[in-house]
């Protein structure tokens, strides 16, 4: 965060409480029932413990629990919450489903754009280079935040990954690849 | 008092002028993160965690000391002048702080609450300094059955005891147990769940999974708020922040109740110092009720001086107890066992012999630590809360980079990036519906101590389960449990709600209630 310019008025305003007045509208099924994501992950994260455990490639004697002993009680444990945030969040009524949609209302936009963002980098590091994908991941994360001004959204990015670039690599000796810009 | 020798000696190692520079850069980034909302100490330090490989274990230890007392020191001042406080663990003194500096008080207020957490940080780092030597002897009786009662300890303090919702906290307890499954098995070297990626052979790293869970999640959370926010106004602190006879007077003893009760706190699996400041914050309102004119409500100064002690006193003694007993008290404290761990130390017992050097270097820095955060903090809380001005895509977009940067440089390659991005979107779907993130890192750090504790514990005995409670300590420690979980469930049976307004400013610190407005 070496250059923000001070005097730049705040790009968003504060954060603040949520629950702006909304108008009333219609539930969708997932309206009010976030924890159905969590209960279906924790679900998912049993099957793949309990996958884990079955298929496990035992080696030697490690005593009654062994290395598999965990491996079951975290399947079970995972089983048995995910099976219980999935009821309770199909059973709630529709007021509570309202009331809890408007304190989860998300900006998925700006969520995709960050996610976007993060992955490209994650992908693309050892190909393209840290710098080019700092300097994109930077200004798309800026944008996703709802900074609309994009040329100084990479400018700054790309100062950013520069700096970071000649303290990392030239004086700690961390190895940033230069990707499609070390032929230059 | 051979405590305040190896102290003496502490501070011989530690007074260097490097060492200084990185306690006042500790200070000063402690101090940032806290005012700024969102970010919080374990951010910090997660972030700090990959960049510090170079530096030497003592000089890493103190900066990271130095941002968790840092971050406790500014939380307060965006809530006092913003009414949004930098973190959960200021949102008690935000009630009265914000309401002191709407009626022209607001340099008391910051003044009452840097000086409280000085009087916290203090009291409790001197208690450590004296009884953590003593608290590691006593460790030191420790067998497997002990370790594994401390550990289930945590876990359920963590996810059932504190949380708001016992079953969101289970789930947060059981995602962090599977993470720690990953890798090849230490006690058979069975490969476990690393589904043939060799990557995954030793283990998801404890800084891919940190930086993840508290960077990414919470650059993605505040994402899915843009747009959903009113605007705030600071109110201007003007006039020298000086205590009048009658407000020290005040504040005095609220400082020290608050430090009792946050003292305690520390070394129980409470999630961080947000529950001690609730409590130090009602018993002040108690308290206050039986005076002739009572104040709360209308800015009184033990609203905010016994929760900034408290919270502080917090994180003095979760030290003590990370260093003794090798126990994290809170999701900070998990990370800096991570820290050490990086460094090959264990704290616990032994570390105090194996490393006795460091360990009294990093309390007499820590000493040092709470001074040099009085001293940027006292005179300077409105300059702080001009960081508020900050363009939030800048700075997020920052941490981003930072996150990113930290997870390539633990091993450079893409597989963690990966984990990190799944793990990320894990922890933004996990804050979006309020499961607490908290005993994630608990669970990854201690739930290995808990498998091998267990399987030793029955190995030893010759498989009998009785071995488990065969030992005075763990049977009070068991007892212990069993008697915070009747405190819980009597709690939740009661039909009054505590007034505990929760809102955006959640932390990391296990809470995250998506409920109303707080009030302004």
């Amino acid at each position: 965060m070496s250059d923000t310019s001070a005097g730049r008025p705040p790009a968003e305003p504060p954060p603040a409480a949520p629950g702006e007045a909304d108008a009333p509208r219609p539930l969708s099924f997932w309206d009010g029932r976030g924890e159905l994501v969590i209960g279906l992950i924790m679900l998912a994260l049993a099957g793949v413990l309990l996958a884990g455990t079955l298929g496990m490639d035992v080696i030697g004697e490690g005593g009654p629990l062994g290395p598999q002993g965990a491996g079951w009680f975290v399947a079970v444990l995972a089983a048995a919450t995910g099976a219980l945030l999935t009821a309770s969040s199909l059973r709630r009524s529709p007021e509570r489903r309202r009331a809890a949609a408007a304190a989860e209302r998300t900006n998925w936009r700006a969520v995709g754009l960050v996610m976007l963002g993060i992955a490209a980098f994650s992908a693309l590091i050892d190909t393209v280079g840290w710098l080019v994908m700092a300097t994109l991941m930077f200004a798309t994360v800026a944008t996703g935040l709802g900074n609309r001004n994009l040329l100084r959204n990479l400018t700054v990015g790309f100062v950013m990954a520069a700096v970071v670039q000649i303290v990392f690599s030239g004086m700690l000796g961390l190895n940033l690849p230069s990707g499609v810009l070390g032929g230059l | 008092m051979e405590q305040l020798t190896h102290l003496v000696g502490g501070f011989g190692a530690v007074l260097t002028p490097m060492n200084l520079v990185w306690i006042v850069v500790g200070a000063f980034l402690g101090t940032a993160v806290g005012v700024m909302p969102g970010l919080g100490s374990a951010m910090a330090v997660a972030l700090l965690l990959p960049m510090t490989f170079t530096l030497d274990p003592l000089a890493a230890l103190i900066l990271f000391s130095g941002v968790y007392f840092g971050g406790l020191f500014g939380d307060s001042t965006a809530g006092i002048l913003m009414n949004t406080p930098g973190n959960s663990t200021a949102i008690a003194t935000t009630f009265e702080g914000h309401t002191m500096a709407r009626t022209g008080r607001a340099p008391q207020a910051l003044a009452t609450s840097a000086i409280g957490a000085f009087v916290g940080g203090l009291l409790a780092t001197v208690l450590v300094v004296f009884f953590a030597p003593a608290m590691a002897d006593l460790a030191t009786e420790f067998g497997p059955g002990e370790y594994f009662a401390l550990a289930l300890f945590a876990f359920v303090a963590i996810s059932s005891i504190v949380s708001d919702s016992p079953l969101k906290g289970v789930a947060a307890l059981t995602i962090g147990l599977g993470l720690a499954l990953v890798g090849t098995d230490q006690s058979t070297g069975t490969a476990r769940f690393t589904f043939g990626v060799p990557a995954l052979f030793d283990g998801v790293s404890i800084v891919v999974i940190t930086v993840a869970v508290l960077a990414v999640g919470e650059v993605l959370h505040t994402a899915g708020r843009v747009g959903h926010r009113g605007a705030h106004e600071i109110v201007p602190s003007a006039g020298r922040p000086w205590l009048s006879g009658r407000d020290l007077r005040a504040a005095l003893p609220a400082w020290l109740r608050g430090a009792g009760i946050g003292i305690p706190f520390g070394i129980i699996p409470a999630g961080g110092a947000e529950v001690p400041t609730f409590l130090a914050y009602s018993a002040e309102r108690q308290l206050d009720r039986r005076r002739r004119r009572p104040m709360f409500g209308k800015g009184a100064i033990q609203g905010v001086a016994a929760p900034e002690a408290a919270g502080n006193a917090t994180a003095g003694s979760a030290m003590g107890a990370l260093l003794s007993l090798g126990l994290p008290t809170s999701a900070t404290a998990a990370v800096l066992l991570a820290a050490f761990q990086q460094y090959g130390m264990q704290p616990g017992p032994l570390l105090f012999e194996r490393n006795g050097e460091i360990v009294w270097a990093l309390l007499a820095g820590l000493l040092l630590a709470t001074v040099a955060l009085l001293i940027i903090n006292l005179p300077f809380a409105p300059l702080w809360a001009k960081l508020l001005l900050l363009p939030q895509s800048y700075l997020y977009a920052g941490i981003t980079v930072f996150a990113c940067l930290g997870v390539y440089a633990t091993g450079a390659s893409r597989t963690d990036l990966a984990i990190m991005c799944v793990l990320g979107a894990l922890a933004f779907a996990m804050r979006r519906t309020g499961v607490p993130l908290a005993p994630v890192l608990i669970a990854v750090i201690l739930g290995p101590l808990a498998e091998y504790s267990l399987r030793d514990a029955m190995a030893n005995s010759g498989n009998d389960p009785l071995t488990l409670v065969g030992s005075p300590i763990t049977l009070s420690l068991y007892a212990l449990l069993l008697l915070g979980i009747a405190w819980a469930v009597r709690q939740r049976l009661r039909p009054t709600v505590p007034d505990r307004p929760a809102g955006d400013a959640e932390g990391v610190a296990g809470e995250t209630d998506a409920s109303g407005p707080r009030g302004a």
